[in-house]
């Protein structure tokens, strides 16, 4: 089993202080697929990354990397694995040859023709600082500088902070060309959505700490439904009772409404609405994202309610 | 390694030039304008000086290398690399200290070059002076040690994180006290720095945690953390004397007694309580009514101490001579001339040099006399032996340990007056002034020639000598330790010869008492009875800081009666018993809250019993104390750090699951 996961974590919990950023998270990324990682921010994206990459101590729990423990991992394994920091941050005061030549010198299998490849994609010139690249060029810069040693398994902390749609585009065209084809894994976090749509094979979802979500993205979009029933329910309707719901918006003359697709979820959902047909529909992952990253509260969107009441 | 030695070098480089230039400006700036007696390398201020902006430089430099990689985002991109941790710690360290000797190098230059010129400085230079400035180089890279400390231990940076500077202090200190040779200093520093860094590189591999390291660093980080907190504990004692001392209403007295001259020339007996006048005694106790002008001191009179200086003597006492951190091992300011001139001992080249005003070389006094500018000057055949007390004239009795000579200053003249062999070498030479009450000698100097005396002391002899003769020679009576001679005389009389004990107290000691006539023949000699030092009774607080000192320290200060304050009272000993107790049974509590082994508890229970409340304090802020929940199995309170609960050996339950999961058979760990 352990051959075919790039990553395993068993009960990962991580504390700081008395906050808990992780909570016993299990989970098994496959083997030369993408999984994106989504969630709110402060939900433990990036506490996750760095345990994996064992960057800190986990309080409780372990995981395994690319088959070592990731608190212990050999120099060798860390070859294996290519990171892109959050922000993207390299020292300002470096040249992009000097960081070429920095990193070079550590990875055994640095592919030179890649890296000028990659930097020549993202348009940069080598004589120029870090300190004064744009944020999309420092993000190709790291990039290029995680994928020249060719890694097996490209770990990235939110890789598209802050860049533009060109940006978002390049780089995501550098991660489908150099690295999936090669048969390579690739996990990274992410809060855009269409982005992780066009490219995610894997889907696990943080809320708040604990692992809600952990599959591919086919079989969350054949779990993860959107309902509409063509009828105006008044307000004591109580929508939140619906099994599996994760988000339900009141509109003037319909009620739309994601939830995990259960037969329960059905049955609830034409009782409440007095046997009006429902209407099966997919949903987008943005609807799903945002349906597991609401608080429990705000489920029945309260926005879409006051709208429709204006409405009427 | 190396890659990361020049991303060091090249991100840290230019932070050290501005070092560089405000060390050599600053520091070379104040030996140019002349701050510190004498205005040269070897000054106390110019050594404190070279010490703190050394160690602030290397201090700033080892904080600064481990916090720009170890803040957030820019640690994974440092040590996620194929390469261990400990490899990227020891280059940085590597081009750390390239880069402190970066910072350095430039103020050491200029200063040297400063001291150079005699027409700035206006005191001889020998190369042995750079010492001090080597050894505050050497406290700059234990203040580099403990500044990666400082940098890679994560805690409050209002709290234990600046714990290590206390053992820099300290060793820097010690070292600078209690030794003699730059060897020993600089092994003594080098050796705490090499303490200081492993337990830095352990911190630095492990992020700045303490829970998840190996053995081996842990006791280095508990020794290191422990001296900060016994200092802090310290001043914070101290600070509470402090306050409790100024609220008293009246300090305590202290009183001695000493020996002085009556009218008659007998000795008397005069007392001294602090706040009060002194009074005079005759030798049977009564008290004499006589105005207290009439009666001798003997103070700037002939003295004749024991010999610290020489090799038989203790170590701790010879450092006072001989340290390479005492300006007098270098260079002594002997006298002035009449035209302005100030002429220095040497150490190095065992000579006198004479600067002017301007700062133009004199030339050099040896023992076959004076050396123009130009000429080879001759050197004494041993170093001078340390001045003793006494008034300085242009007429300056020195003495070696085969000969002593009188120099005249104005004249440039040096005259050999006594020759011994090595038999019975020379202990101590000084001048001697005759003391006349009946006539104020004015500053006249061919007055002041002829009552200037000189007197010398071998091992066994104790030598008059006037006008380059010996006029009075008598035997030395004690050459012990404890022992120290004045001879006095007045008004060309007798010569009074007082022997004095040190004082203990509590304790009488005798004196002896001889009075020779102006040849040297013993008129009278006796004993004299022991004198009373009386220090005051300190109050019963002032044993405070016996609650926090080690225990087996307290137990046996306590037990000797050897304490700051009063004889413990009963009570006393409760407080210390239940002080200890308490700390045993806190330390013991904390063990149990957080789960700790049987082996790790019983560790932490035999540190606290040999350091007391210190091991409490460094207990606390050392390890990491992990956050409590409610156990599902027994419902006490659990650290979340381990797998199963202490008490019940339940495990965690899992999340609260609100039927929204979705998880992949293949994606789920087992």
């Amino acid at each position: 089993m352990t051959d075919a996961f790039a990553i395993q974590t068993f009960e990962l919990t991580k504390y700081y202080a008395s906050t808990c950023a992780l909570e016993q998270v299990s989970m098994a990324v496959p083997q030369g697929k993408v999984t994106a990682l989504l969630g709110r921010n402060g939900s433990g994206k990036s506490t996750l990354i760095s345990l994996l990459l064992g960057l800190i101590e986990p309080t409780r729990g372990s995981a395994r990397v690319l088959g070592e423990d990731s608190g212990r991992l050999s120099p060798r394994t860390r070859g294996r694995i290519g990171f892109v920091g959050e922000g993207h941050p390299l020292p300002g005061f470096m040249r992009v040859r000097d960081l070429r030549g920095f990193q070079a010198s550590f990875q055994p299998r640095w592919d030179d023709s890649l890296f000028a490849t990659l930097i020549e994609h993202f348009g940069l010139l080598e004589r120029s600082k870090a300190s004064s690249l744009s944020r999309g060029q420092k993000a190709g810069l790291a990039m290029a500088l995680a994928m020249a040693p060719r890694p097996e398994l490209l770990i990235m902390d939110d890789p598209a902070l802050g860049l533009d749609p060109v940006a978002r585009r390049t780089l995501l065209e550098a991660m489908i060309l150099n690295t999936r084809d090669a048969g390579n894994t690739i996990f990274f976090s992410s809060h855009e959505l269409t982005d992780v749509e066009r490219v995610a094979d894997q889907i696990a979802i943080l809320d708040r700490s604990v692992l809600r979500v952990c599959c591919s993205l086919e079989m969350l979009r054949a779990r993860v439904r959107r309902f509409e029933v063509h009828v105006a329910l008044p307000r004591e309707v109580d929508l939140a009772s619906i099994p599996g719901l994760l988000q339900a918006r009141r509109l003037p003359e319909r009620i739309e409404i994601t939830a995990l697709k259960h037969p329960g979820t059905l049955n609830r959902l034409s009782t409440l609405s007095g046997g009006a047909e429902v209407e099966e529909l997919p949903a987008s992952l943005e609807d799903i994202a945002v349906g597991y990253l609401t608080e429990s509260k705000n489920r029945v969107s309260l926005l879409a309610a006051t709208a429709a009441e204006v409405t009427q | 390694m190396k890659a990361i030695f020049l991303k060091e070098v090249g991100e840290n480089w230019v932070k050290a030039l501005l070092a560089a230039l405000v060390l050599a400006g600053v520091l070379g700036g104040m030996l140019y304008s002349g701050i510190g007696f004498p205005e040269s390398i070897v000054s106390t201020t110019m050594m404190l000086a070279c010490t703190l902006g050394f160690s602030a430089a290397g201090l700033g430099l080892g904080a600064m290398q481990i916090l720009q990689d170890t803040q957030r985002g820019r640690w994974g991109f440092i040590v996620h690399r194929p390469i261990g941790r400990w490899p990227l710690f020891v280059a940085k360290v590597v081009a750390g200290l390239g880069l402190y000797l970066l910072t350095i190098a430039p103020a050491m230059a200029a200063l040297i070059l400063i001291a150079r010129q005699m027409r700035i400085v206006k005191v001889p230079f020998a190369w042995e002076m750079v010492q001090p400035m080597i050894f505050a180089a050497t406290t700059g890279v234990l203040a580099y040690a403990v500044g990666l400390m400082i940098g890679a231990r994560r805690a409050s940076w209002l709290g234990s994180r600046i714990f290590p500077v206390a053992v820099g202090f300290i060793a820097a200190l010690f070292a600078g006290v209690a030794t003699i040779h730059l060897y020993e200093a600089m092994a003594l520093l080098l050796g705490t720095a090499a303490l200081l860094i492993p337990a830095a590189g352990a911190y630095f591999v492990h992020n700045g945690e303490y829970e998840p390291q190996r053995l081996w660093s842990k006791p280095l980080q508990f020794l290191i953390v422990g001296a900060g907190a016994g200092c802090a504990l310290t001043l914070s004692v101290g600070l509470v004397l402090g306050i409790i001392d100024g609220a008293m209403p009246s300090q305590p007295q202290f009183s001695y007694q000493y020996h002085v001259l009556g009218p008659d020339g007998e000795p008397v007996v005069a007392s001294f309580t602090s706040g009060q006048h002194v009074e005079y005694f005759d030798i049977s106790g009564r008290k004499l009514d006589v105005d207290p002008r009439r009666f001798h001191t003997l103070s700037g009179s002939g003295q004749v101490l024991h010999d610290w200086s020489g090799p038989d003597a203790p170590y701790f006492m010879r450092r006072f001579f001989h340290a390479f951190v005492v300006p007098q091992r270098y260079l002594t300011l002997l006298n002035g001339d009449r035209q302005g001139g100030n002429w220095f001992y040497v150490a190095a080249r065992r000579r006198i040099e004479g600067i002017g005003i301007p700062g133009e070389y004199l030339g050099a006094i040896g023992p076959d006399g004076f050396a123009p500018p130009g000429a080879t000057p001759s050197a004494f055949s041993a170093p001078l032996l340390p001045q003793q007390g006494g008034r300085r004239t242009e007429f300056m009795p020195l003495a070696t340990t085969d000969g002593a000579y009188i120099v005249d200053f104005d004249r440039r003249e040096i005259e050999r007056v006594f020759t011994t062999g090595p038999d019975d070498q020379l202990i101590s030479a000084s001048p001697f002034v005759e003391t006349d009450p009946a006539e104020k000698s004015g500053p006249d100097v061919e007055t002041e020639r002829r009552l200037v005396d000189t007197v010398l002391a071998t091992k066994s002899r104790v030598i008059v000598i006037r006008n380059g003769g010996a006029i009075m020679e008598t035997p030395l009576l004690h050459t012990g330790e404890n022992w120290m001679l004045i001879v006095g005389r007045i008004a060309g009389g007798d010569f009074h010869l007082l022997y004095t004990n040190q004082q203990t107290n509590g304790q009488t000691s005798e004196a002896e008492y001889a009075r020779l006539d102006p040849h040297g023949r013993v008129v009278s000699r006796r004993t004299l009875p022991g004198l009373a030092v009386t220090f005051p009774q300190q109050p019963e607080y002032r044993n405070l800081p016996i609650l926090f000192v080690p225990p087996p320290v307290a137990i046996a200060a306590m037990v000797s009666r050897n304490v700051a304050g009063a004889t413990p009272s009963r009570a006393w000993w409760l407080v210390v018993v239940a002080v200890i107790a308490a700390t045993l049974g806190a330390i013991l509590l904390l063990c149990r809250r957080y789960g700790f082994t049987r082996r790790h508890t019983v560790i932490w229970m035999i540190v606290a019993a040999a350091a007391g409340v210190t091991a409490l304090w460094t207990f606390w802020v050392l390890h990491s104390r992990p956050h409590r929940v409610t156990c599902p199995g027994c419902g006490t309170l659990r650290p979340v750090d381990r797998t199963m609960c202490p008490r019940c050996g339940a495990p965690f339950a899992q999340p609260a699951a609100p039927a929204m999961e979705v998880f992949d058979s293949t994606s789920v760990s087992a």
